[in-house]
C-alpha cells in the first residue's frame, strides 16, 4: 500500500510569512517576510523603491490583513494617488489601513484625524508618531486583525532633524513593538544622504536588507544565515516585477 | 494667592501642601504621548493666574494650539491678554521660517535658550518644556552632554520659577534618567496598562515636592474634550426593576443615552460622568428577570457598584441581592442609593442596609433621582471607594506586576 503524507496543515495567520506580492521578490525571501520582521529597504529616490512599499501595503489588505503606512515626505493623499496609479484601490479595505501623516500638517496645520488618517504635527514628535502607530495597531488587534504590515516612508527625513542615537532609541521601540505585535515592517532608507557610521548602526535593527540598485538593475536581499539572493527588476504600470537569478 | 497645579486632582491636592518653587517632571512610557499632560498642565496654571511660557520643541507652536482645542480649551484669549506665551524652539531646528511672535533663534545653544525663556518667563511664573528628551535627541555632542545641557537649562530657569517637563523614556542610560529625575521634585509616571497595547494608561506618582508619593496609583485618560482625568472605565449601575436605575444614570452623567422602550430599560443605559476631576463610564443594567442571564456578562470588568434600590418597597431587596450575585458587585467597591427617599415609607439608611444584609461600611445614600437630590453624596461617597487606600494598594501591587513585565520588553 502506498503512504501518502497528509496534507500539511495551513499555519495560522500570526505565523505565515508576510509575501509582498511581488512573486520573484517573495522568492527571494523564501515566501515573504518572517512575522515580526524589520526589513530596511534600501535604494535611491526614483528607483521604485516606493512602488515595492506601496506593494507590499496593498498586498496586505488583499489578504484580508490591516496595514498602516507612516509617510514623512509625501502628503498621504499623494500616496493614495499613486496607489490608484497602479489600480490598487482602497475603498474595498475601509477599516482595514490607515496612513499616519507627518507631513500635510507642515502645510496646513489645522487637518484633524480620521478613520483613515492620523496626523502627526512633526517628524520630531516621536512621542505622537509611536503612539499614533502602536494605538493603530492596538486597535487592529483588538478587532482581531492579527495579520498587520507597516511601511515607514521614510527614515531619511527622521535622521535629517534627530541625532542618529536618538534614532536608533526610538526604531529600536518600534523593532520590540512591532515584533509584540508579530506585524512585519519595512522602512525606506537611502544611505547616500547620510553618513556611512549612522546607516550602519541602523543596519544593526533589520531582520532583512531589501538593496535596489537601480544602476545595476537589480535587487539584492540579504538575510542573516542565508547567502545573499539576486534578481533582475523593473518597474512597470502594474508594479515592481522580480526575477531570481538561479541560485549557484 | 495662586496655588501651583498640573490639573490632575489627586496630585494638586497633594501639591497644595508645599511652599514651591515647584518643578513637576511627567516621565512618559514610549507611545504615551505626554504633550496633552504638558497642555492640562499649561491651563490648570492659566486658570490658577500664573503667566505660563510654553517651550515647544517637537513640533510647530500650533500643534500646541491644537491639542488644547481637542482637549476643550481655547489657548487664544490667554495668549490674547500675554498671560500664555508659546515659545517656538521648533522651526529654528528646522530651518524653517516661524510665524509666531516668541521664537528662539538657537535652540540648541544653552545660554540663548535660557535667556529666551527667562525674558519671557515672569518670576513665579510657570515654564512648561516640551519636550526634555527631544532636546536630548537634537542635540549636538549626543545623549549626555544633552543632558548636561538640560540640568544647565532647568537649574537657571527654577530661579523663582515652576517648571513643567515632559520626557519621554527612550532607552536612555539609566544614570541620565536618574539625574533628570532628582532635578524634579515632583515625578509623575505615565505607564500603559497593557503589556503590548496602548489603550489604557495609569499614572504613578513616584514623588510629590520632594516627598516619596508610590501610594499614588490612578487610572488615567485625557478627555477630549475635557482634559486630564482619573478615569474610571466602568461603573455599573444596577437594581431591581423601577427602583429608579435609568434616572439614577441620567442624574449623575454629564451625558447620557437611554435605551427606554415603553417605559423600561431594555439594554444597558449609558452615561459619561466627569466630576471633580473624576471621570468614568456608567452602565445601567436591565432590572427585569428575564435579563438575569446576560448580567455578568454585561457586568464585567465593572470597576464599581451602585446598588439603586427603591427605599419604600423592602419586598424588592431579595431581588437587589440576586442582582448583586448575579454581577460579582459583593466584590467590588459598592454605594447604594435608596431611591424614593422623599416618599414617607421610605426606609432610612441603615434600615435599608440592615434589609439588605450589608456590611456597615457601604454607604447608603438617600436619594429622589428624579430631582438629582443626593446625587453629590452618592458620588462623593463612591469616589472616596474608588481612592480609598485598600483599593489603592490593590492597583499598587497589579501595577508593580505590570512594571515587571515591561522591564523584560525594553530593546
Amino acid at each position: 500500500m502506498q503512504r501518502t503524507n497528509p496534507e500539511p496543515r495551513p499555519l495560522p495567520a500570526a505565523q505565515r510569512r508576510h509575501r509582498t506580492g511581488i512573486d520573484g521578490l517573495d522568492q527571494l525571501l523564501n515566501g515573504g517576510l518572517r512575522p515580526g520582521a524589520l526589513c530596511l529597504l534600501v535604494g535611491p529616490s526614483m528607483s521604485g523603491r516606493g512602488t515595492l512599499a506601496r506593494g507590499y501595503f496593498y498586498q496586505g489588505l488583499k489578504e484580508g490583513g490591516a496595514s498602516m503606512y507612516v509617510t514623512t515626505k509625501n502628503f498621504s493623499d499623494d500616496v493614495i494617488s499613486l496607489l490608484e496609479e497602479k489600480k490598487w484601490l482602497l475603498h474595498p479595505h475601509l477599516g482595514r489601513y490607515v496612513f499616519i501623516d507627518a507631513y500635510s500638517p507642515q502645510s496646513d496645520p489645522s487637518l484633524k484625524d480620521s478613520e483613515e488618517v492620523k496626523y502627526v504635527a512633526s517628524v520630531a514628535d516621536f512621542a505622537r508618531l509611536t503612539n499614533a502607530i502602536v494605538s493603530s495597531m492596538s486597535e487592529y488587534l483588538a478587532r482581531g486583525m492579527d495579520h498587520q504590515r507597516v511601511v515607514f516612508d521614510s527614515v531619511d527625513t527622521i535622521l535629517m532633524y534627530v541625532s542618529a542615537q536618538g534614532v536608533y532609541r526610538f526604531l529600536s521601540y518600534l523593532r520590540a513593538k512591532i515584533k509584540g505585535f508579530r506585524a512585519s515592517s519595512i522602512f525606506l532608507i537611502e544611505p547616500e544622504l547620510h553618513e556611512d557610521r549612522q546607516v550602519r548602526t541602523l543596519y544593526q535593527l533589520a531582520d532583512v536588507i531589501i538593496e535596489v540598485k537601480p544602476d545595476q538593475g537589480v535587487v539584492e536581499v540579504t538575510q542573516p544565515g542565508l547567502p545573499k539572493r539576486r534578481g533582475a527588476y523593473r518597474v512597470t504600470d502594474v508594479g515592481f516585477i522580480v526575477v531570481p537569478e538561479p541560485i549557484d | 494667592m495662586s496655588v501651583f497645579r498640573v490639573g490632575i486632582r489627586l496630585v494638586d491636592e497633594r501639591l497644595r501642601l508645599g511652599t514651591g518653587p515647584f518643578r513637576a517632571l511627567f516621565i512618559s512610557s514610549p507611545g504615551i504621548d505626554p504633550a496633552p499632560y504638558g497642555v492640562n498642565a499649561a491651563v490648570a496654571a492659566l486658570k490658577e493666574g500664573f503667566a505660563v511660557t510654553y517651550m515647544v520643541n517637537n513640533k510647530p507652536a500650533d500643534a500646541i494650539r491644537a491639542i488644547a482645542d481637542i482637549m476643550g480649551f481655547d489657548l487664544q484669549e490667554w495668549e490674547g491678554t500675554g498671560q500664555l506665551r508659546i515659545l517656538d524652539s521648533f522651526s529654528a531646528y528646522m530651518n524653517i521660517p516661524s510665524n509666531e511672535t516668541n521664537k528662539v533663534d538657537l535652540p540648541q545653544d544653552v545660554r540663548s535658550l535660557t535667556e529666551k525663556v527667562c525674558e519671557l518667563a515672569p518670576r513665579d511664573g510657570v515654564v512648561v518644556f516640551d519636550s526634555l528628551s527631544s532636546y536630548i535627541d537634537m542635540c549636538d555632542g549626543g545623549e549626555g552632554a544633552g543632558v548636561a545641557r538640560l540640568l544647565e537649562i532647568i537649574r537657571e530657569v527654577c530661579q523663582g520659577r515652576h517648571v513643567v517637563g515632559l520626557f519621554s523614556t527612550w532607552g536612555y542610560e539609566p544614570g541620565h534618567i536618574a539625574q533628570l529625575r532628582a532635578a524634579f521634585d515632583t515625578v509623575l509616571s505615565l505607564k500603559p496598562a497593557e503589556r503590548l497595547t496602548i489603550v489604557r494608561q495609569f499614572l504613578r506618582a513616584e514623588k510629590i515636592d520632594g516627598r516619596e508619593a508610590r501610594d499614588l496609583i490612578v487610572p488615567i485618560k485625557v478627555m477630549r474634550p475635557g482634559g486630564v482625568r482619573v478615569f474610571f472605565p466602568k461603573i455599573l449601575v444596577t437594581g431591581p426593576y423601577h427602583s429608579g436605575k435609568s434616572s439614577i444614570v441620567h442624574a449623575i452623567s454629564t451625558s447620557y443615552v437611554s435605551v427606554d422602550r415603553m417605559g423600561t430599560t431594555i439594554a444597558m443605559d449609558h452615561g459619561y460622568l466627569d466630576y471633580k476631576g473624576f471621570a468614568a463610564d456608567i452602565y445601567g443594567t436591565p432590572g427585569q428577570e428575564p435579563f438575569d442571564p446576560i448580567l455578568e456578562f454585561l457586568a464585567e470588568e465593572a470597576v464599581a457598584v451602585i446598588l439603586v434600590v427603591d427605599a419604600t418597597k423592602p419586598e424588592t431587596f431579595a431581588r437587589a441581592r440576586t442582582m448583586l450575585q448575579l454581577t460579582k458587585g459583593y466584590a467590588l467597591p459598592m454605594v447604594v442609593a435608596a431611591n424614593f427617599s422623599d416618599l414617607p415609607e421610605a426606609l432610612g439608611p441603615d434600615e435599608a442596609r440592615e434589609h439588605l444584609k450589608l456590611d456597615p461600611g457601604v454607604p447608603v445614600i438617600p436619594t429622589i433621582a428624579v430631582r438629582g437630590a443626593g446625587v453629590e453624596e452618592l458620588l462623593e461617597a463612591l469616589f472616596g471607594l474608588l481612592m480609598s487606600e485598600e483599593r489603592l494598594s490593590q492597583l499598587e501591587g497589579a501595577a508593580e506586576e505590570e512594571e515587571e513585565e515591561h522591564a523584560t520588553d525594553q530593546p
